[in-house]
């Protein structure tokens, strides 16, 4: 046998096995997948991290700790529901084939949440996020998710949205069947929780504000995990006293 | 020169005008003697009265000389000679029918009236009002005549109860018993309608006069399932039979909505699919409770800040839990929470006393946490506590079962089912006796979907929490909808949430036709007016048929009529393709017992024969005093036949003229050098 098949083989029994042993740890438990796209893919690389602990320790979901980047034309972005997208730039288009994988992805039940981190109105990912997003979901295009919308009280009741800076006072999402697949954010969300080495807020906000955005964060975990059930009618006396 | 090509043209000009609408003479021919039909019912059911019967009202009738006609359920022409060789062998009678067939085929001959002889006892199911109405309109008075009865015994008896075909719990319903009483006139009699021997409703009624009286009940079934009810009628003195007192009938009756409980451990991809899928299905009402903190979970604000309601146990599993069809248990822990023993006892009576289902699913948390309780003993595997973490696909061991059929082709279906994505993480377990395994681990061979049937309900487990990736990891997420609402469907027995629905009667007589109809409905419910509907029908002799069925309505329904023509199980199966999916399938049965409609209800109905009589301005009479004098029959003078007709404009001679007329214009007009 030639050195290369050899070679070839090898990497595919480890590709095999580190793969069999992402959708082992599975189980039950909430994964937060992220994409790995051409652009600026990841600028807040250390925000699952903190979100996972509160997560943890906050409510009784069950997570992997470990995020888990795909690419889209990964197998395992189909074993995830939630798929995050982040940026602070504009980026390649995706190809045709790409954009059916996510029309499949989000068809057969994914949800999408996209973050714009750059914290600016008309941003270059904005564009780019927003060319995607008609390619996507033509028939139902990006509108403002009403602030009485499930997603604002699956766990934390709140009564407007935040984020480490405020660009909208809203955030967008296409709503497929009775809830948003898609949400997108331009108020750079997970740069609430990035920290430093020694513990440190990488980027400066108002702690209230901070606060606020955290809440909205395990709130869209929620959202994607138990879907309108806070619409649901048994619910609503209680959360209505509750807001008052 | 011009006056006569004036006069010339205003000629042409008035034949043509008289070509197009061609105006006729009419010569009519005066009448003195009024057109008369006489229609005699030689149905089976006047067999006991017929003879003598028969020939009095002949004797009555023909100074008039009428025409004569015969009916059961076909009406035939029959010369006044005919009459005394009549006899009684129709099979059925349709008097409304036949009323219909005179005004439509015979109004040439402008009856005068007509004489219907007949017992009344119209047993071909047809709407009376709308047909008696248009015949009143006609202007052609009805003259009942009933025969009278060898036997006039002092009775009272229930001959039929007649109710909807589709019931749904909760939801009104008037059914309607036909009631038959002789000798009781000027009495009050009472009626109930009973559920075993539970007075639900009391009626009084006056009898006014002899023979059926209908009398209405509204009804509100509050259990889904199969109902026995039953009209009585208390003995009265006198009575000569006091069996026919007595009626039952069963209702089956669906859900209106499938109610379901979903009680989930915790927040997961697994709970986040199947309630969307439960909540997005019209036929289910969904109430879920998914526990999003433990009490180990630390939450840096208040309770008020906080979307999360309190887990009402006490009142879930002590009083609500009895008013839903379904219980699904997913991840969920009892043992966290104050469930006591009698509230997983009463899980179990939920399932085996009150025939209800139970839906459980394994996740985080395996199910041997229920070891050693009431709800173990509803479990179709034996669990360990062990979970592994296996990828693994299912193989599935009844691909033909209907919680796993997603295709009607068998090799499709297979094909199918081992394209399915993999799933990942399983509970440990093994069978349990009396469960079936529907699918399992291709690699590990442990069950995967697992149902048994536990006293009067139905169970199914499913021992992993990654089912959603037959949505999200396949190509077609309708394979997951359609798997999650079969297992639905075959968990609550529900036709209410069939995509393909038979509806038929349970039973029939003989030579009755049996109106079928057929609801087609896609993965979203909705009605379908263009499938293909293969009907197959296996008659009690065992041969099977073919019938072809049409849609009806634009609303996805589908009828076929059937003649029953032998007594015994009848089998229906129909499936339904739009274009080529398979839309689904369902199977029914009925019986036809060999009674026939004429000897079940041997009475005579003279109430009805007095409605018809009333509302076409005719007389009712009992043959004995049935007097054609008293009958105030007046021949229409002004409404004469006409005994022909003048038309002279299809004749070619006027054609001719018009010719020359036309010639004769172009060439004074030539003459004139007007061209």
């Amino acid at each position: 046998m030639k050195k290369s098949s050899i070679w070839f083989l090898l990497t595919h029994l480890l590709t095999y096995s580190l793969t069999h042993c992402l959708y082992c740890q599975q189980g039950g438990k909430f994964v937060f997948a992220q994409l790995k796209y051409s652009g600026n893919w990841d600028p807040r690389p250390s925000a699952w991290d903190r979100i996972s602990e509160f997560l943890t320790m906050s409510t009784s979901v069950k997570s992997i700790q470990e995020r888990r980047i795909v690419t889209i034309s990964d197998d395992e972005l189909f074993w995830s529901p939630f798929l995050v997208i982040t940026g602070d730039s504009d980026f390649a288009k995706f190809s045709d084939d790409e954009i059916k994988i996510i029309i499949r992805y989000v068809q057969c039940g994914g949800m999408i949440f996209i973050d714009d981190s750059s914290g600016k109105k008309g941003s270059g990912f904005d564009k780019s996020i927003r060319d995607m997003v008609n390619k996507i979901s033509p028939e139902n295009p990006l509108e403002r998710i009403p602030i009485t919308d499930a997603m604002l009280k699956s766990f934390y009741l709140l009564l407007e949205v935040s984020g480490r800076v405020i660009t909208n006072r809203y955030f967008e999402g296409c709503k497929i069947g009775e809830r948003y697949s898609i949400i997108y954010s331009q108020n750079d969300l997970f740069g609430v929780w990035e920290k430093d080495n020694l513990g440190n807020y990488i980027y400066p906000c108002d702690e209230k504000q901070r606060w606020e955005a955290k809440k909205m964060t395990i709130n869209i975990i929620m959202y994607a995990l138990t879907g309108t059930y806070k619409s649901d009618t048994i619910h609503l006396p209680f959360i209505k006293s509750k807001l008052k | 020169m011009k006056r006569r090509e004036n006069i010339l043209r205003a000629v042409i000009f008035i034949l043509i005008i008289f070509l197009i609408i061609q105006p006729k003479k009419k010569i009519y021919r005066q009448r003195n003697t009024p057109t008369v039909a006489v229609l005699i019912d030689d149905s089976q059911s006047m067999q006991n009265i017929s003879k003598n019967n028969f020939s009095k009202v002949k004797k009555k009738i023909m100074p008039i000389n009428p025409v004569f006609f015969k009916f059961s359920n076909e009406l035939k022409n029959i010369s006044a000679n005919e009459i005394g060789k009549l006899t009684a062998k129709g099979l059925r009678t349709d008097i409304i029918g036949v009323l219909e067939k005179i005004n439509k085929e015979f109004l040439g001959k402008v009856l005068d009236a007509v004489i219907l002889f007949s017992d009344g006892n119209q047993n071909v199911e047809k709407s009376a009002d709308e047909v008696i109405k248009e015949f009143s309109k006609l202007d052609i008075p009805v003259i009942s005549v009933v025969p009278q009865t060898v036997l006039s015994q002092k009775n009272i008896s229930i001959c039929k109860i007649d109710v909807p075909d589709v019931v749904f719990r909760n939801v009104g319903l008037v059914l309607s018993a036909k009631i038959n009483t002789y000798g009781f006139v000027g009495k009050k009699i009472s009626i109930f309608l009973k559920s075993e021997e539970t007075v639900l409703q009391s009626k009084s009624v006056n009898i006014i006069s002899n023979g059926a009286v209908e009398v209405p009940f509204d009804l509100k079934p509050e259990k889904a399932g199969v109902i026995t009810y039953s009209i009585e009628v208390p003995t009265y003195s006198g009575e000569q039979n006091i069996s026919d007192n007595r009626k039952k009938f069963t209702l089956n009756v669906e859900p209106e909505k499938i109610r379901v409980l979903y009680l989930c451990g915790q927040p997961s991809f697994n709970y986040s699919f199947l309630r969307n899928t439960l909540k997005n299905d019209p036929n289910i009402e969904l109430v879920s409770f998914v526990i999003l903190r433990n009490p180990e979970n630390i939450v840096p604000v208040s309770d008020s800040e906080l979307s999360l309601i309190p887990f009402p146990v006490e009142d879930i599993f002590s009083k609500e839990i009895f008013n839903f069809d379904l219980l699904i248990l997913d991840n969920f822990n009892y043992s966290r929470f104050p469930i006591n023993y009698q509230h997983l006892t009463n899980i179990k009576n939920f399932i085996t006393v009150n025939g209800k289902s139970l839906f459980i699913i394994s996740g985080e948390i395996p199910l041997s946490v229920y070891q050693n309780t009431p709800v173990a003993e509803l479990l179709p595997v034996i669990p360990l506590p062990e979970i592994i973490s296996e990828k693994f696909r299912l193989a599935v061991l009844s691909p033909e079962h209907g919680i796993l059929k997603l295709t009607d082709d068998e090799s499709s279906n297979n094909y199918i089912w081992k394209g399915m994505p993999f799933l990942a993480g399983i509970n440990v377990s093994s069978v349990a006796e009396k469960s079936v395994v529907l699918a399992k681990s291709e690699k590990s061979n442990y069950p995967v979907i697992t149902i048994a049937e536990k006293g009067k309900g139905r169970v199914m487990c499913i021992t992993t929490s990654s089912l959603w990736r037959l949505a999200l990891g396949s190509e077609n997420p309708y394979n997951y909808v359609r798997v999650i609402g079969q297992s639905v469907k075959w968990l609550t027995n529900a036709a209410s949430i069939k995509q393909v629905v038979i509806f038929a009667k349970k039973s029939y007589n003989i030579n009755d036709t049996a109106t079928l109809k057929i609801h087609v409905k896609d993965e979203y419910f909705k009605p379908i007016s263009n499938a293909f509907v293969n009907f197959e029908m296996t008659v009690p002799d065992g041969k099977k048929e073919r019938i072809e069925v049409f849609p009806e309505t634009e609303s996805g329904e589908y009828g076929a009529n059937i003649e029953l023509n032998s007594s015994g199980e009848y089998k229906i199966y129909v499936g339904a393709y739009d274009k080529k999916r398979f839309l689904g399938s369902d199977k029914n049965s009925f019986t036809v017992f060999n009674i026939s409609r004429e000897s079940e209800d041997t009475n005579i109905n003279e109430q009805f024969m007095k409605e018809i009589a009333d509302k076409t301005a005719g007389k009712f009479f009992a043959v004995d005093n049935f007097n054609i004098e008293k009958s105030d029959i007046k021949s229409k003078t002004k409404k004469s036949d006409v005994l022909y007709e003048i038309n002279i404009w299809d004749k070619t001679p006027l054609y001719l003229i018009l010719i020359i007329l036309f010639a004769m214009e172009w060439f004074f007009r030539r003459k004139s050098g007007l061209l």
